[in-house]
């Protein structure tokens, strides 16, 4: 038998690996860990279907569109029906000082801004992702009155008027043959003009995001990031959640969802992220190119003397404060809120929170969270001390009579609150937990900013006994509480 | 121990609190919620005047407030000003200067002067930067005082910046990014000015007083045992009524543990002994920093001509400083003397110490008979009429371009007449023999520590024919005529290098070595070295050049002399091609590595971290294996191989020889036969014996005592300094190579071009195992010295045949 002849082939392969191993083995590595990958569940291409060879006849109503929409999408409404964004109310939950749970949302809640949505229909559901909603009586299991073109229109031509209607020449056919998947202008219509002007309610929304540069925020201004992109959406339930109508973060969206949990490489920064959210360094200021609405005095309205402007004065709406670059105001936050139901008694001589933070320094699960603060002086009922809806738009509504008691008391009648006839102005508080406008790492708060003679946290206020660079942090002084109570 | 020193300092704050609290009466004022008054922890303080009146009306002028009376009521004042560092060799800094910040001068006092007015506290670093530099922990955007360059007189009382002024290093937490200076690449500038400062450190937690019972550690104590003895501090009252005000100078090794980190060094040990810590955490300093200071001359402003470090100079002096371009400048490193106090403290044992300096050069017009410099005054009056014109004659003289007025380019000493002329004028004044003198003075870099993450630093920064320890030095871009500068008394580092006059004017300090006895691998060479180690390269690879250009002439001439059908003999063992063919990979990667680690900045096949790792792992397997096959050798017996010597072996080397350089090209047969038996001719039997009992062990054990000086510095240390270790490494790698070639080139002269190299890989050679020929046999039989003459006789007269030939053929 031939003598295998290529048996020198194993002693190459012998050398081969032996030194390829030792060079492995002993080649200095790179100690830092692997870091998760932000990008492995980051959606890269998205599938966009033309759809102007679908529709060549005009549509007669907007409900036609949607029809035209069912025939091949005909889960879509079903799902979009089950949503927040059809129904303006989420699954019943537990509210503090509250026994049982309920049902809370747009639909009857109040706020610091426009008050609140009942009575006031056809105004506040101009953005209701349907068409009709003029009143209590509402049908909120017709399909065809879900409105698709104000979340999917590219066409930038659609817009929506008095109870979700779209606005007169607004051309349905133009909408529906460019129809494609939410981007940010779409979501923008609501969410950054919501409160009656853009930029009023967020603080870290507005029209600057359209077309962001990379200094107003990273996500959208570098890396060209949709709204759906982080908001990640399955059958029309988007996700996140907004503490002006929810009091927990169920379905909610998370940094570590992309991010890794221990994402810096110097660990005396890490071990801030026992006490501080990600947001309040990384969104060290909000509304950097436009400003928003910080203070609201309803008490102010109905001077027609003065001159209106948008900034400052509105007869039907009084007195505003509006604030660029804004520096956030921090407090402790566990991703749960207060939340004011109307009807809940009020000590009018303090501030009434709207939706307050929970959480403090015992709090092991809270953490400094940064806040748009957004302060007003809107009408409570002296006799009752409860906040009030008035009745704002239409016939006998505040902004057509410039009558308080007129609107209140219809007001009342609308939300079923009984209105004693005497009102004042309560000073009240909104919170706005900040997540966007995500500075570049350059910009994010560094330690002098925190911590020394020019801090722009107030320690007292959060419960430190001073600067934990010096008097050391909640974990140090054995601050926080256990829950179990063990 | 640091526990103890934090208990201490709470015992410490506990009991003075207690013992004030008592004695003292809180003042309405402090109950306001003005959380920055609670930050003093002085008790109210009563203000007196030089007579022990109290200050109680009138306009308020913090002169008039004796800090003898006042404060000498409680602090020793005779104590403190005679232990004070800022209290002598004419500096007279009293407390009110450091302990009260930005008093009302001025304002009208009512009732009393309350102590809230004049809060008492520790020296901010405001406070110290009001004589020793820029310093801005506010949130006002940085800038340039105006006043930066108008304080450089000899004037007492006025704001100095010294430390800024002589190195540029600025005491901020804020960005550089965020300045308002226009800084080169500025918007990429994410980092602080000072680290420190940018964690909330300030000026006395490293330069703290000299009894501060925190670091008492640093003080010897009696009892040898113990390092930290909390008996020196006496009392706490002790310390508040007599504070050493000599300010300690704590070193980065007081807080930090450099050799916990740098785990990416090599040689960290060797780095941390060579080095000071800032060497390489200031890479580059963007403050204000001067270069040279041309005295002789004056600016219209009735300023020197200042020259800075690390900016665009063109702009004249006039425009602000906060708009001048600054490209920051590299800190000079050079080697200062290692004191040997420090020396037994600390883990280096070497005699210098490689630290960042600026270097300024300053002209000045002196006097011949004080050797003091001529005061600004008299120049003045010489240069100007009035303020902010120049004389006429002026003027006249240095008015190059007959324009009328002197452009920055003009102002400058720079032909004799124009130094007569000054000269003259000085002349006038009543200064005796007037004289220009330059001198350059040194100032340490210790502040403006830069964010690691932001430090770019590379090995081949110093590594490298280019290094930051040996380039070229520029002093001044201009200079007065003829005028060569010269070390001040005081200059610190060693004055290694020689200072230059350029054609266009430049002042250089040249240098090529760091100085101070290192050996700064890929930067320093021994030059006669490597050339002498090129020149032999290059002689083998000529010679081998040539030996194969006449095989190749010659083939055609004699070709196919023996072309029967070769035999396969199975002659290399599997093992021994495997030792064979692994210590070729390890020298062919060593000399690819060393040569781009002696060669930094020339040649690179890798990144240099990785080439010294790899050189590092290879010299690792080299050596295993060199051990591995000596044992294979010893046990099978092969190493016999290597000595067969009889009484024929010098013959058959000369035989050997002569078929190299003549019998090869007749294409004549390998006069020594090779068998499994004997594998290597004579020839290579010597080589072989050379290479792997001297040159190898040699290459190894220079190479394990470099790598090893760092591991076992106790063992290498004495007798193996890098300064001569690796210049023999590097000599032993020259002949390595030498070989390398001359080996592989030996290879071909084989049956056919490759055979012996497929032989090494197969294992099978071809047996020539013919007999040896006649003529051969002859030889071997002749007296050795009738051998060499007949060889030779043979190869002249073959070789005349052949030229016969040649002519005949043309």
């Amino acid at each position: 038998m031939r003598k295998f002849k290529y048996h020198w082939v194993i002693g190459a392969l012998i050398m081969i690996i032996s030194i390829a191993l030792s060079v492995w083995l002993f080649m200095p590595k790179d100690s830092t860990k692997a870091m998760k990958d932000p990008w492995a569940s980051v959606i890269k291409t998205r599938h966009h279907l033309d759809h102007a060879r679908f529709f060549t006849q005009p549509f007669k109503k907007p409900q036609d569109v949607t029809k035209a929409c069912l025939q091949c999408h005909p889960q879509a409404a079903k799902d979009m029906m089950k949503t927040v964004h059809w129904k303006w109310e989420g699954d019943p939950v537990k509210i503090p000082g509250h026994k049982d749970p309920m049902r809370i949302g747009k639909k009857n809640l109040v706020n610091n801004f426009c008050l609140g949505i009942t009575g006031n229909w056809p105004s506040c559901t101009s953005c209701h992702a349907g068409y009709g909603w003029e009143n209590s009586s509402f049908d909120f299991t017709k399909e065809e009155n879900v409105d698709c073109l104000i979340c999917h229109d590219w066409s930038g031509t659609y817009a929506k008027g008095p109870s979700g209607y779209p606005r007169e020449g607004v051309d349905l056919l133009a909408s529906a043959q460019k129809v494609g998947y939410p981007r940010r202008d779409n979501c923008g219509i609501c969410h950054i003009y919501g409160g009656g002007g853009m930029g009023v309610k967020h603080g870290d929304l507005d029209n600057t995001l359209v077309n962001p540069s990379e200094n107003l925020d990273i996500h959208m201004g570098k890396f060209n990031f949709l709204c759906v992109d982080c908001h990640k959406t399955t059958n029309h339930n988007i996700k996140g959640k907004a503490y002006s109508v929810s009091v927990n973060h169920e379905n909610g969206i998370f940094c570590t969802d992309c991010h890794d949990a221990v994402p810096h490489r110097d660990s005396r920064i890490n071990t801030h992220l026992s006490s501080v959210a990600c947001q309040t360094c990384h969104i060290p200021l909000v509304a950097k190119k436009a400003p928003t609405k910080t203070d609201w005095d309803w008490s102010k309205a109905g001077d027609s003397s003065r001159t209106d402007d948008t900034h400052t004065y509105l007869k039907i709406k009084g007195e505003f404060i509006y604030k660029k670059n804004l520096r956030p105001e921090y407090t402790w936050f566990n991703l749960t809120t207060d939340r004011y139901i109307l009807g809940d008694k009020i000590d009018p001589s303090k501030v009434v929170y709207i939706n307050k933070p929970i959480g403090d320094i015992t709090d092991p699960t809270a953490l400094i969270w940064p806040f748009k603060i957004h302060r007003a002086k809107q009408p409570y009922d002296m006799v009752n001390n409860f906040l009030l809806v008035p009745n704002l738009s239409g016939e006998g509504g505040y902004w057509h009579d410039f009558d308080w008691e007129k609107a209140l008391q219809q007001g009342g009648i609308n939300t079923g609150m009984n209105f004693s006839g005497k009102y004042g102005f309560a000073d009240t508080e909104m919170h706005w937990p900040l997540s966007h406008m995500v500075a570049p790492s350059t910009q994010a708060l560094k330690c002098n900013d925190c911590h020394g003679d020019h801090s722009i946290m107030n320690w007292k206020e959060l419960g430190y006994d001073g600067d934990p660079e010096k008097y050391g942090g909640r974990i140090t002084n054995n601050k926080i509480k256990n829950p179990e109570g063990v | 121990m640091r526990k103890y020193n934090l208990f201490l300092s709470i015992i410490l704050f506990l009991i003075t609190t207690q013992f004030i609290t008592p004695t003292t009466q809180t003042p309405s004022t402090q109950n306001s919620d003005d959380s920055t008054l609670n930050r003093t922890m002085h008790p109210p303080v009563t203000w007196l005047d030089k007579n022990a009146v109290e200050i109680k009306s009138g306009k308020f002028d913090i002169k008039t407030i004796s800090t003898t009376m006042t404060c000498g009521k409680c602090h020793d004042t005779g104590y403190i000003d005679t232990h004070n560092s800022h209290f002598k060799n004419g500096v007279k800094v009293d407390c009110i200067d450091c302990h009260i910040m930005e008093p009302p001068n001025g304002t009208e006092i009512k009732d009393d002067l309350p102590s809230i007015y004049l809060r008492i506290k520790v020296p901010s670093p405001q406070q110290c930067g009001k004589c020793h530099g820029i310093v801005n922990s506010s949130t006002e955007p940085l800038s340039i005082p105006d006043d930066y360059l108008g304080v450089t007189q000899y004037t007492s009382g006025e704001k100095l910046y010294g430390t800024t002024l002589h190195t540029g290093v600025i005491f901020s937490p804020q960005e550089l990014a965020g300045s308002a200076m226009n800084l080169q690449n500025k918007e990429n500038l994410h980092f602080p000015w000072d680290v420190h400062s940018h964690r909330q450190l300030d000026c006395i937690a490293c330069h703290y007083i000299g009894n501060d019972p925190r670091y008492m550690g640093d003080i010897e104590s009696p009892l040898r045992y113990l390092k930290y003895d909390p008996r020196h501090i006496k009392s706490p009252g002790e310390i508040l009524k007599r504070p050493d005000h000599n300010l300690q100078v704590s070193k980065c090794t007081t807080c930090h543990s450099p050799l916990n980190v740098h785990n990416f060094l090599p040689y960290k040990k060797k780095h941390m002994e060579a080095l000071s810590c800032q060497s390489c955490h200031v890479p580059i300093i963007y403050g204000p920093a001067l270069r040279s200071v041309d005295r002789t001359v004056l600016t219209l402003d009735g300023i020197p001509r200042f020259e800075f470090a690390g900016a665009d100079n063109s702009l004249s002096n006039g425009t602000t400083l906060n708009t001048k371009y600054f490209t920051g400048y590299k800190p000079i490193l050079l080697p200062e003397k290692v004191k040997i106090s420090e020396d037994q403290e600390e883990f280096h044992n070497g005699r210098y110490k490689i630290s960042p300096f600026n270097l300024v050069t300053t002209w000045y017009w002196k006097s011949g008979k004080t050797n003091l410099p001529v005061e600004e005054q008299i120049l003045k009056e010489i240069y100007f009429s009035a303020p902010g014109q120049y004389a006429d004659d002026i003027i006249r003289i240095f008015d190059n371009d007959r324009d009328g007025k002197i452009a920055s380019g003009e102002l400058l000493l720079d032909s004799n007449e124009k130094i007569s002329f000054i000269k003259e004028k000085l002349r006038q004044k009543g200064i005796l023999n007037p004289f220009i003198d330059g001198i350059i003075e040194s100032y340490p870099i210790d502040h403006g520590i830069f964010e690691v993450s932001h430090m770019n630093r590379t090995c081949a920064d110093c590594h490298a024919t280019h290094s930051l320890l040996g380039e070229d030095i520029l002093l001044s871009r201009n200079a007065p005529l003829g005028i060569s500068p010269r070390f001040s008394t005081d200059f610190i580092p060693e004055k290694d290098g020689r200072i230059v006059r350029e054609k266009d004017g430049r002042i250089t300090l040249d240098r090529t070595e760091p100085g101070g006895g290192y050996y700064i691998l890929g930067h320093s060479r021994v030059k006669w070295l490597d050339k002498a180690g090129l020149w032999v390269f290059i002689i083998c690879i000529v010679a081998i050049m040539l030996h194969a250009f006449l095989r190749y002439i010659f083939s055609f001439k004699y070709s196919s002399a023996h072309t029967q059908e070769l035999q396969k003999v199975y002659r290399y063992r599997f093992y021994e091609r495997l030792w064979h063919w692994t210590m070729a990979t390890a020298v062919l990667i060593l000399a690819l590595t060393g040569v781009q680690i002696h060669f930094t900045g020339h040649i690179a096949f890798f990144n240099l971290e990785h080439a010294v790792s790899l050189h590092n792992i290879l010299a690792g397997i080299l050596v295993i294996n060199a051990v591995l096959s000596l044992f294979y050798h010893l046990v099978t017996g092969e190493i016999k191989q290597f000595f067969r010597f009889n009484r024929l072996f010098l013959k058959e080397a000369v035989l050997q020889f002569f078929y190299y350089i003549y019998g090869i090209f007749k294409g004549a047969p390998h006069p020594v036969q090779k068998t499994s038996e004997r594998k290597l001719n004579p020839l290579q039997q010597l080589t072989y014996i050379g290479l792997l009992n001297v040159l190898l062990p040699f290459q190894v054990l220079s190479g394990i005592l470099m790598w090893g000086a760092e591991r076992w510095p106790a063992i290498t240390g004495k007798w193996a300094d890098l300064a001569y270790l690796a210049p023999l490494h590097n000599l032993g790698s020259w002949l390595f190579l030498c070989f390398l070639v001359v080996h592989i080139y030996l290879t071909t002269t084989g049956d056919t071009v490759f055979s012996n190299i497929k032989a090494m890989i197969t294992g099978y050679d071809s047996a020539s195992e013919q007999d040896i020929q006649g003529d051969q046999q002859r030889l071997m039989d002749m007296k050795f010295m009738d051998m060499v003459g007949t060889l030779i006789f043979k190869m002249v007269q073959k070789n005349n045949d052949l030229s016969k030939k040649e002519a005949t053929h043309e």
